[in-house]
């Protein structure tokens, strides 16, 4: 059919006008995938801030607060765990690991967190991704310490570098521990979780540091730590525990046997249910980013309808012209018609390409400045059918100039509208 | 031989309105006749245009073209008929910017395989066609080529002429297509095209209000004498 021919000619001719509509288009696909993208794995890299812990442990609170303070180190801990509980429970036969997490110190804005070496071993995160060291190794020495990727960024520390710990969480504090530097051991990759904004120090540091203290003050001529004398300490109390299991059927019973304990009030989460029951405390975040992309689709296919509409008028001497040629009202119909479609299917075919580019490019910069690990990954079926949602929607609003044209076709016949 | 157009009895009216817009007793346009069809804006003539070529339907009455009943033929059939039979030329912008002036001349050929099949016929080729209708009435060889938008409005008036020529239709019917000419290249394209309908057979109606131009056709005829219709309302 030459009709065809001269409808790619007309579009060839019109090009300008219909790559810049393709470009429009193009730009807000590409949003819409990296809107639903960041929504996607905004999830994601939220429900998986902890994975390969089973419980976590700490004293009788809410389970959204141990969460928070244990996990994501927001806000305090209203008790302790006694060391001796720590050690009983870690002592079960069928627990295969447990990590201690002492809080309460801070560097700078950054949260303390005194621990073991296990730490590295067992915190996993994403898809029970483990901790890596981009510069040096776990702590030795009493008082190294391991530094995550963010606060070595942001305050520009290094491998060898000593700093003073505050007592505390403050950004600013007024009774640091400066006595007793300590020396950067490692630097963390990125991992996009709270790890990123932690310093770990070993729990007999913690204690070290508290030695002539008491509830957070300094004791008027009490004896501090003197490194060259004094010999570690063992904690008397932690804040909380990271727990594996054995087997993962005896979560429950060991959660049970925790939430019992007789020595002291205790509680176990379980970290992947409590996240999941956060995230849907944010759910309004999920609800405004899909709006956002509901909203961006809508202007574009706005903007497609008013170029093809503005440049409708224009054409109707082309069509009364092709009309006289012998084309049918029907012709003009399916020329608007396919045409509208044409220019969604290029958009959105661009705009797929501008959204892989885009990923390409800003991946390793989202992970370096903000920690976010975002995949470059094949395109997920729900976003495919988006797709082709909005191009189908594109073509049906092109009927809306297409039967415009239509009537036009209708009434003007064959007088030139000049 | 069958007349290229007959009507007898035509009434047109639009929906919902209670006086018809044409009421056209008796008009025959003869093969081979060029008739100049005068009247002013509002007389109807588009309307009549737009019936004779099958682009607008819903007459009472008479009205055949090439011996077809036109409100008997499907919109398809109408649309080929216009395809393969007539030639249109309009006032101004009669080219299609996209395509080169020989693309232009030879569209009807493109459209119409009856059209192709007498243009090869007649000139071997649609392009021997087309550039000898061309050197007919005189445009030069080195317009052939040119983007559409570089050629004067006579010149594209007479690429449009070609192109309602090409492959021989039985009719073509030009709607004021020397408006926009200056006094001395509108007598020269007339001549231009009587002759060569003349030569071909090919029946001509002119409409125009340009009453100067009358003495060069077979037969003159005043839309305001042709049409009864109470009709000299806008159209």
């Amino acid at each position: 059919m030459y009709w065809i021919e001269l409808a790619y000619r007309s579009l060839l001719n019109r090009r300008l006008t219909v790559v810049l509509t393709a470009l429009s288009i193009a730009i807000s696909v590409m949003l819409v995938l990296s809107v639903e993208k960041i929504r996607v794995d905004a999830k994601s890299n939220f429900t998986n801030t902890l994975s390969g812990t089973d419980l976590v442990v700490g004293a009788r609170t809410g389970a959204l607060n141990l969460l928070l303070y244990s996990v994501f180190r927001i806000g305090d801990a209203s008790n302790n765990i006694s060391w001796q509980s720590y050690q009983e429970l870690g002592g079960n036969p069928d627990v295969s690991w447990m990590v201690p997490l002492s809080l309460g110190d801070s560097h700078r804005g950054y949260r303390v967190i005194g621990t073991t070496a296990a730490y590295f071993q067992h915190y996993k995160f994403a898809r029970e991704q483990s901790l890596s060291f981009s510069r040096g190794a776990a702590f030795e020495e009493l008082f190294d310490t391991v530094i995550g990727s963010e606060v070595a960024r942001r305050l520009g520390y290094a491998v060898g570098d000593k700093i003073a710990l505050s007592h505390g969480t403050g950004v600013v504090s007024f009774s640091n521990h400066d006595d007793l530097p300590f020396t950067i051991k490692g630097l963390l990759d990125p991992t996009g979780t709270p790890v990123d904004r932690s310093l770990h120090v070993s729990l007999g540091a913690i204690e070290a540091i508290h030695q002539g203290w008491d509830n957070g003050v300094k004791l008027r001529g009490a004896k501090g730590f003197d490194p060259a004398t004094s010999k570690p300490l063992e904690p008397e109390v932690i804040t909380a525990a990271l727990v594996g299991m054995k087997s993962r059927l005896k979560t429950f019973a060991f959660q049970r046997h925790v939430n019992k304990y007789s020595e002291e009030p205790l509680m176990a989460i379980v970290p992947g249910a409590t996240l999941q029951q956060l995230w849907s405390m944010l759910r309004f975040v999920e609800s405004t980013l899909l709006a956002i992309v509901a909203l961006v689709a809508c202007s574009s296919l706005l903007g497609l309808l008013t170029v093809i509409m503005a440049g409708l008028n224009e054409r109707r001497r082309e069509i009364a012209l092709l009309r006289a040629l012998g084309a049918s009202a029907r012709h003009v119909f399916g020329l608007l018609c396919g045409e509208a479609a044409l220019i969604a299917l290029l958009g959105s075919l661009l705009g797929v390409l501008f959204y892989y580019a885009l990923l390409i490019v800003m991946s390793p910069l989202l992970l370096a400045n903000f920690g976010v690990v975002v995949q470059v990954d094949v395109l997920p079926l729900n976003l495919i059918g988006y797709l082709l949602a909005l191009v189908c929607f594109a073509g049906l609003l092109g009927l809306i100039p297409a039967w415009r044209a239509y009537r036009f076709a209708l009434s003007d016949g064959l007088t030139m509208r000049t | 031989m069958t007349d290229v157009i007959d009507i007898d009895d035509l009434q047109f009216r639009w929906q919902g309105a209670s006086a018809s817009l044409l009421q056209i007793d008796d008009f025959k346009l003869a093969a081979g006749e060029r008739v100049f069809l005068c009247g002013q804006s509002g007389s109807g003539k588009s309307t009549l245009l737009n019936l004779i070529t099958g682009v607008q339907d819903g007459y009472s009455g008479q009205l055949q073209v090439l011996g077809q009943e036109m409100r008997s033929l499907r919109p398809a059939q109408r649309d080929s008929l216009r395809a393969a039979s007539i030639g249109y030329i309009f006032q101004q912008f009669n080219l299609l910017p996209y395509l080169s002036v020989l693309d232009n001349a030879g569209l009807p050929c493109r459209l119409s395989p009856e059209r192709k099949a007498r243009a090869i016929a007649s000139f071997g080729s649609v392009s021997r066609a087309a550039l000898t209708l061309m050197t007919e009435l005189g445009l030069d060889a080195d317009c052939f080529d040119r983007a559409v938008s570089s050629l004067s409005i006579g010149q594209q008036q007479r690429v449009a002429a070609v192109r309602a020529l090409i492959g021989g239709p039985e009719l073509i019917i030009a709607d004021e297509p020397t408006s926009a000419l200056d006094t001395a290249h509108r007598q020269r394209f007339m001549q231009q095209l009587l002759a060569t309908c003349g030569e071909r057979g090919i029946s001509l109606l002119f409409v125009s209000h340009d009453n100067g131009l009358r003495e060069q056709f077979d037969r003159v005829v005043s839309m305001e004498e042709l049409n009864q219709g109470g009709a000299h309302v806008l159209d």
